[in-house]
């Protein structure tokens, strides 16, 4: 689970990119973070993964705080960036052993994971072929085959599904469904309401680094008072702030 | 031509106004420049003397502008053997190049303005080679105000040639290649050939400066017609006599000639862009594939410790990377070789081996060599730049170092191991190599090596302290986080003081065996493994202070 107590990130000396927020995210949850373009949504995920430092309140993975023991916190997370662009002379398999090494995965365990998971993105015939020679797509597939072979506890992915083809999109929301029924939890920020709407068990939307809901659908169709798409909703609840 | 002043604005402002977020220090590329002036004055007023001279000594038989006509011919090798690599880059490897094709602009607006660009950056290459020479001869031959005016008119447009034929070259091979070609195997191969080309012009030039050692040896060069062959270097680039005239004797007609070549070069160079630009850049997104791959057993490799697998990864970036190979692995190579070429050029290779042996041989001479091996490869290891850009070059991916299950101060062992693996072996050879040759007493060998990987630890670890302080991370293309990293030059600059400093020491205190080992191995050990705690302690903050 995440727990997130009372954050607060500042850039510069006055700008708030998140201010004071408090989140819960249960294990065996898919929760979507939502908000309009400079939210903060992408800031909040650099702090739970240890890319950026927090500035004040508390981030707990799994009963570990991410700033007093981030190694450990780390270790049970799988994180997904928005920019698929890494390691772009290592090929495929290469980049798929070394993430291997250092989430310390066995040799048993790399072999099952990369098996599988390759078959699921159609990818082993490209494993040999360098990350420079992969579409958009196939880079964003093989991260997150990276981010999931050591079966990560908390499953983090920052906008996972740009540039993915129907087919993959679907095997990746697939993948979150399985990750979320083994009782692990996953959170991923997303501009594709629908995706929201079919995937996430909650939803927290964030904006000008405030969280202005968090909840299910249901519970955010009975605060904005509207029988409508989640669409107007969002808009609605963003364009008032 | 106005879509083009706009782009080349842009890409000025992307290659000079540095990262934007952070906050403006206002004193800082005042004083960068003030001392990169300082670091290179020495190397300069050298330049400035050996003109001089040579000036001097070539006009008592009236060959004087010969040394113009070289320094404007090997300045115009460079422009063209660097532009080879900056066009590339430049032209075709830059990650913006794309942004601009969706555009609505001409392919000559896009690749005036990458000229242009690719022009600033072989001026401050230029003015190296040519500079000194200018003010050396001008010195020597007394000119007035009309010789630094011409000169100053012909430095402004000698570059435009041979840029103008390099990126000739390239544009018509990239779009002749554009179906899947390897773009890494293609710069790899252009850029030795531009070393080998360098190299072979090094010799040449070594051995005909020996020659000119004596009058007599001038006068029989003048005789056989040795001389007239540097008159043949400088006609091998068009301009080049004119350029040398026009300097020297006032000439404006010839001058007029000089800028006409230049302008008449550049023109036609846009002509061939206009018809072969698209043709390679548009298919320059295209790598090679296979997509043949099945998995077997090999496919799993465990590494049992993640540092290794880590220093792995740095060094297969590294060597596929061609630019960085080039550029900061290969010097401990090269540099060597260099030493070895400008040794066997100097002419009487048996006489001097014969005298080096009688120190390499004898243990009491033990104390000089430790200094020299100490020295030696502190410069050596100073030109590579492995670790010195080890944090600029993640650029935009260095948010990866933060997220990983892994220690910084792991991440940041693995990248001094990768340094080191490179410069030791290099080490390693050399020494064996000159072990050979000279006959070195095996005892002596033990002592040099230790000095020497002392010395290659020392400037690794003061390559990663200053990268780790002032990494360059806003870099669009390879070269900006390798060969135009000013984190390089300022390592390489302080390797050369410390190999200076190390040899000047030697030389004038003669150190006894056991004073040598206590300066060079047991001390410096000390200063490394210091500077080793400081950046384990400073690494962790220094990094995660990057946002």
């Amino acid at each position: 689970m995440i727990q997130i107590s009372n954050v607060t990130k500042v850039y510069g000396n006055d700008i708030k990119a998140v201010d004071d927020i408090t989140l819960s995210i249960k294990d065996g949850e898919i929760f979507g973070f939502l908000g309009p373009n400079g939210a903060g949504k992408t800031t909040t995920i650099k702090m739970i993964t240890g890319i950026l430092p927090i500035d004040e309140g508390t981030i707990v993975i799994n009963d570990l705080d991410i700033a007093k023991k981030p190694i450990e916190a780390k270790r049970v997370m799988g994180y997904v960036s928005d920019n698929p662009n890494i390691f772009e002379r290592l090929k495929g398999i290469e980049y798929l052993n070394f993430m291997a090494d250092i989430y310390q995965v066995s040799k048993e365990q790399r072999k099952t994971k990369i098996e599988e998971l390759g078959e699921q993105f159609e990818m082993i015939q490209a494993l040999d072929d360098k990350i420079q020679s992969y579409s958009h797509g196939m880079r964003q597939k093989i991260v997150v085959m990276g981010v999931l072979l050591h079966n990560p506890d908390v499953w983090i992915l920052d906008e996972p599904l740009t540039g993915l083809d129907p087919k993959s999109s679907f095997v990746l929301k697939e993948m979150m469904k399985k990750h979320a029924k083994n009782n692990k939890t996953v959170m991923f920020s997303t501009h594709v309401l629908e995706v929201a709407e079919k995937v996430c068990d909650r939803i927290a939307v964030i904006n000008n680094g405030k969280i202005l809901f968090v909840g299910t659908l249901e519970e955010m169709k009975k605060q904005v008072s509207l029988e409508s798409s989640l669409e107007k909703m969002f808009l609605e609840m963003t364009e008032n702030e | 031509m106005n879509n083009t002043v706009k782009l080349l604005k842009v890409a000025l402002i992307m290659a000079f106004r540095g990262d934007v977020t952070k906050k403006k220090q206002k004193f800082k590329k005042p004083l960068i420049g003030l001392f990169i002036l300082i670091a290179f004055l020495p190397m300069v007023s050298t330049f400035v003397l050996l003109s001089k001279e040579l000036y001097t000594a070539l006009e008592l038989i009236g060959q004087g502008n010969v040394v113009i006509a070289l320094s404007l011919a090997g300045g115009s090798l460079v422009v063209l053997l660097f532009g080879m690599f900056y066009t590339i880059s430049s032209y075709y490897l830059a990650k913006d190049i794309p942004h601009y094709l969706a555009l609505p602009l001409k392919p000559e607006e896009i690749i005036a303005s990458r000229f242009l660009t690719t022009l600033l950056y072989e001026y401050l290459t230029l003015i190296i080679f040519v500079g000194p020479v200018i003010i050396g001869c001008g010195i020597a031959g007394g000119f007035g105000v009309v010789y630094y005016l011409a000169s100053l008119l012909v430095f402004i447009f000698l570059p435009i040639l041979p840029l103008s034929i390099s990126s000739i070259v390239i544009v018509s091979i990239m779009s002749f290649s554009k179906k899947a070609i390897n773009k890494d195997r293609f710069t790899l191969i252009s850029g030795l050939l531009g070393l080998g080309i360098g190299l072979g012009l090094n010799f040449y030039l070594q051995s005909f400066f020996v020659r000119l050692e004596s009058k007599e040896a001038i006068e029989q060069m003048m005789s056989d017609g040795s001389l007239n062959l540097v008159n043949q270097i400088a006609s091998y680039f068009p301009g080049i006599k004119n350029a040398t005239l026009a300097i020297t004797n006032g000439q404006f007609f010839q001058l007029l000639i000089f800028i006409v070549i230049a302008i008449v070069a550049f023109l036609l160079f846009m002509i061939v862009a206009k018809i072969l630009y698209f043709r390679g850049v548009l298919g320059i997104s295209q790598q090679v594939a296979k997509r043949d791959y099945k998995l077997s057993s090999a496919s799993f490799k465990k590494s049992e410790n993640n540092i290794l697998a880590y220093t792995i990864k740095e060094l297969k970036l590294i060597f596929r990377t061609p630019i960085y190979f080039m550029n900061l692995a290969l010097m401990d190579y090269l540099m060597p070789l260099i030493f070895i070429i400008a040794f066997v050029s100097t002419g009487d290779l048996d006489t001097l081996v014969n005298a080096a042996i009688k120190y390499t041989s004898q243990l009491s001479s033990a104390g000089l060599l430790i200094g020299i091996s100490f020295a030696f490869f502190a410069f050596i290891s100073g030109m590579n730049g492995i670790t010195a850009t080890c944090i600029s070059r993640e650029g935009e991916q260095l948010y990866i170092m933060k997220y990983l299950p892994m220690t910084i101060d792991n991440q940041i062992k693995a990248k001094l191991l990768s340094g080191l693996i490179v410069s030791l072996l290099g080490m390693i050879i050399t020494l064996l190599v000159i072990t050979v040759i000279l006959q070195i007493n095996i005892l002596i060998l033990i002592l040099l090596l230790i000095a020497g990987a002392n010395s290659v630890l020392l400037t690794r670890l003061t390559g990663l302290l200053i990268d780790l302080s002032h990494p360059k991370l806003n870099w669009d293309n390879e070269v900006k986080a390798a060969k135009q990293n000013m984190n390089l030059m300022f390592n390489m600059l302080l390797s050369m003081v410390i190999a200076a400093l190390a040899a000047v020491g030697t030389f004038m205190f003669q150190f006894s065996i056991g004073l040598s080992i206590i300066i060079f191995i047991v001390g410096f050990a000390l200063v490394n493994y210091g500077l080793y705690q400081l950046i384990c302690k400073s690494a962790y903050r220094k990094i995660m202070k990057i946002e």
